[in-house]
C-alpha cells in the first residue's frame, strides 16, 4: 500500500501515461482529501506558463480521479494532522525557510498521518515531509525517484529512459526531489532504494 | 616493456621529424621506428601495433597512376595498413587539427575529431606533451588483452577490490564496453577506442578532478589537499588503469558515490566541503572545457555531438547562449531558446 503526497504525483503526470505508469509501480494507493484539493486547485490554474501542472494536476482529476485509489478517512485525526502540520512548520523555521500560510502542507501532513495509520509507504519528494515523516514513524519512504528505479527494475524503463523522464519532469516545474547528473546515478540510487 | 609485434612505427615526410619522435619514444622505454611512407615494408607493418602518421604528405613522390596505389594522406596510409594487419592501431600527428576537422569544431576534442577519422586518436604537434601521451598510448596497447570476457575486462580497468566494486562493474555495464565480438580480425582495438573515444572524455563510470570535486562538494584543490595527508578511502579511488593520464588524472565514479554516503571513511572531507543548498551542475566551457560547478538555474541543457547518452548531461551557461555561440548550437531542438534567440 502506498500513500502519495501532491509532489510525485505531479511529477509522473508531466510524463506521457505517467499516471498509468506510476499505479504500475506502486500497485495499491490510497489518497487524502487535501491531496486531492491540491491536484483540483492546480488543475484551475489559468496562467501560460503553469500549463505543464495544470497538464500534471489533470492526469490525477476528473473523469482520472479513480486513479488516486481508495480515500482514506482522516475525520478522526484532526489532532495528529495538527501536529505534524506544527512539525512541518518548526522544519522550515529552523532551516531559515519563509513560513507558508496555512494549508500549505496540509497535503504533505494528511498523507504522511495516513500512512502511519494504514502503514503504508509514504511517496514523497519533500525533505521536510520525509523528515517529520520518519520522526513520526514513517518506516517505508518513497520519493520520484523510487518509482523511476522501480520501472527500470520491472522492464518498463531503461536508466537512459527513466533519467529522460527525470528532466522532463524537471523542465516541466515539477521537483522530483533528488538531483541525478545522469543515468548512472540510478545505479547509487538503486542500492539506497527502500521499498 | 616490448612485446613481439608491439613496435611503434612513425611514418611522416619528414623523416627527420619521425626520426626525434622514434627516439623520443625510445627513451621512454619503448620499441619505435621512423620511416619515410615510401619506404614503409610488410615487415614494419606487422612488426608493429601502432602507427603514427603524419597527416599531410607532401613531401613523398608517389605514383600517379593508377589511382589505387597513390594514398593522398596519412589517414589513407592508415587505412591500406590496416587493410595488411586489422589489429593495427592507428593515430594521426599532425600540426593541422583544424584542417583534420574539416569544418568540425576542434572544441569537440582530439577524440571526437579521431572517432570521425575512424582513428584511435589525433594528436596535434602542437602539443608539447605528445610524446608522452603517444608513450601512454603505446603502453595501453601493449596491455590489451587478446581475448576479452567480463573478469577480463575488470582486471584491465584495474577495479579496486573495494567494497563499491559491484557499483563500479555496474556502471561499466552501462557504459557499454564492445565485449562482443569477442574476438575477429581486428582483436581487441574497439575495446581500446571504446574508452578512449566513448568512456575516458566524458562524465562516465569515471569521472575528471572537477566532476570529482563537484561530488564530493569541495573545491578541486581540496582534493590534494585530501591526498597529502592520509587518506586511503580517496586514494583508492583513482583511477589505475590503461591510460589512467591520457587526459589527465581520472576518479572511479563509484568509489566516489561510497564516500559521500559512508563520510566516516574520510574523516577530513566535511571539513572541506562547502555547502550549497542548489542542485549544482557542472557547465562546460567555449572548449567545452569543464568551468567550475553552477547552480542548475544559471545552466542550460546542451547536447554536443558525440556526447553519449550514458553519460552526464552537458550544460551550458545561460550566458554562453546566443546566436552564433558553439553552445547555441547545441541546444535541444525543442529548446526554448532556439526560438527566442
Amino acid at each position: 500500500m502506498f500513500v502519495a503526497d501532491t509532489g510525485p504525483l505531479l511529477c509522473h503526470g508531466t510524463l506521457k501515461n505517467g499516471a498509468g505508469r506510476f499505479l504500475s509501480a506502486v500497485g495499491s494507493l490510497s489518497h487524502v482529501t487535501a491531496v486531492r484539493t491540491e491536484l483540483e486547485r492546480h488543475t484551475r490554474r489559468q496562467a501560460p506558463a503553469d500549463k505543464h501542472l495544470r497538464e500534471a494536476a489533470g492526469s490525477w482529476t476528473g473523469q482520472h480521479i479513480g486513479r488516486l485509489g481508495t480515500l482514506h478517512d482522516l475525520s478522526q485525526s484532526a489532532a495528529a494532522i495538527q501536529q505534524v502540520k506544527a512539525n512541518l512548520t518548526a522544519w522550515d523555521t529552523n532551516r531559515g525557510k519563509p513560513a507558508r500560510h496555512d494549508n500549505a502542507n496540509a497535503g504533505e501532513a494528511e498523507a504522511i498521518v495516513a500512512a502511519i495509520e494504514l502503514g503504508a509507504c509514504l511517496v514523497a519528494n519533500d525533505n521536510g515531509a520525509r523528515d517529520v515523516a520518519r520522526q513520526q514513524g514513517v518506516v517505508k519512504l518513497w520519493t520520484t525517484i523510487d518509482i523511476l528505479i522501480t520501472e527500470i527494475d520491472i522492464g518498463a524503463a531503461t536508466d537512459n529512459s527513466a533519467f529522460h523522464d527525470y528532466q522532463r519532469m524537471t523542465q516541466r516545474n515539477t521537483d522530483p526531489g533528488e538531483a541525478l547528473q545522469g543515468p548512472l546515478d540510478f545505479v547509487r540510487l538503486r542500492r539506497r532504494s527502500t521499498p | 616493456m616490448t612485446t613481439a609485434g608491439s613496435s611503434t612505427l612513425f611514418i611522416d615526410d619528414d623523416l627527420a621529424f619521425a626520426q626525434g619522435a622514434a627516439v623520443g619514444l625510445g627513451a621512454s622505454g619503448f620499441s619505435a621506428t621512423a620511416r619515410h611512407p615510401s619506404t614503409v615494408s610488410p615487415a614494419d607493418v606487422s612488426g608493429a601495433s601502432l602507427v603514427v602518421l603524419d597527416e599531410y604528405l607532401e613531401d613523398w613522390a608517389r605514383p600517379a597512376d593508377p589511382a589505387t596505389t597513390a594514398p593522398a594522406d596519412g589517414l589513407a596510409v592508415g587505412s591500406v595498413l590496416r587493410s595488411q594487419k586489422p589489429s593495427l592501431c592507428v593515430a594521426i600527428l599532425t600540426g593541422a587539427l583544424d584542417r583534420l576537422a574539416d569544418g568540425v569544431p576542434t572544441a569537440f576534442g582530439e577524440h571526437h575529431i579521431a572517432a570521425l577519422r575512424d582513428v584511435e586518436w589525433v594528436f596535434s604537434k602542437q602539443d608539447a606533451q605528445s610524446t608522452e601521451r603517444i608513450a601512454m598510448l603505446a603502453d595501453a596497447i601493449q596491455g590489451i588483452p587478446a581475448s576479452l570476457t567480463p573478469d577480463v575486462l575488470t582486471t584491465w580497468l584495474r577495479i579496486p577490490d573495494q567494497a563499491w566494486a559491484d557499483d563500479a562493474t555496474e556502471h561499466l555495464t552501462r557504459c557499454r564496453p564492445p565485449l562482443a565480438p569477442r574476438q575477429n580480425s581486428s582483436g581487441t582495438r574497439p575495446l581500446l577506442r571504446w574508452l578512449l573515444q566513448r568512456a575516458l572524455p566524458y562524465p562516465t563510470f569515471l569521472l575528471t578532478d572537477s566532476r570529482t570535486a563537484m561530488v564530493l562538494n569541495i573545491s578541486p584543490s581540496s582534493i590534494d589537499t585530501l591526498l597529502d595527508g592520509d587518506a586511503p578511502a580517496l586514494a583508492a579511488c583513482r583511477y589505475e588503469g590503461p591510460l589512467a593520464t591520457f587526459l589527465g588524472r581520472r576518479w572511479w565514479r563509484a568509489g566516489l558515490d561510497h564516500l559521500v554516503e559512508q563520510p566516516a571513511t574520510l574523516p577530513r572531507l566535511e571539513a572541506l566541503q562547502e555547502r550549497s543548498d542548489t542542485m549544482l551542475v557542472m557547465p562546460l566551457g567555449d572548449n567545452l572545457d569543464e568551468l567550475v560547478p553552477s547552480p542548475v538555474d544559471d545552466c542550460v541543457r546542451i547536447y554536443p555531438d558525440g556526447w553519449p547518452a550514458f553519460a552526464d548531461q552537458a550544460w551550458a551557461l545561460r550566458t554562453d547562449i546566443f546566436p552564433g555561440s558553439l553552445h547555441h548550437e547545441m541546444l535541444g531542438l525543442t529548446d526554448p531558446l532556439w526560438s527566442a534567440s
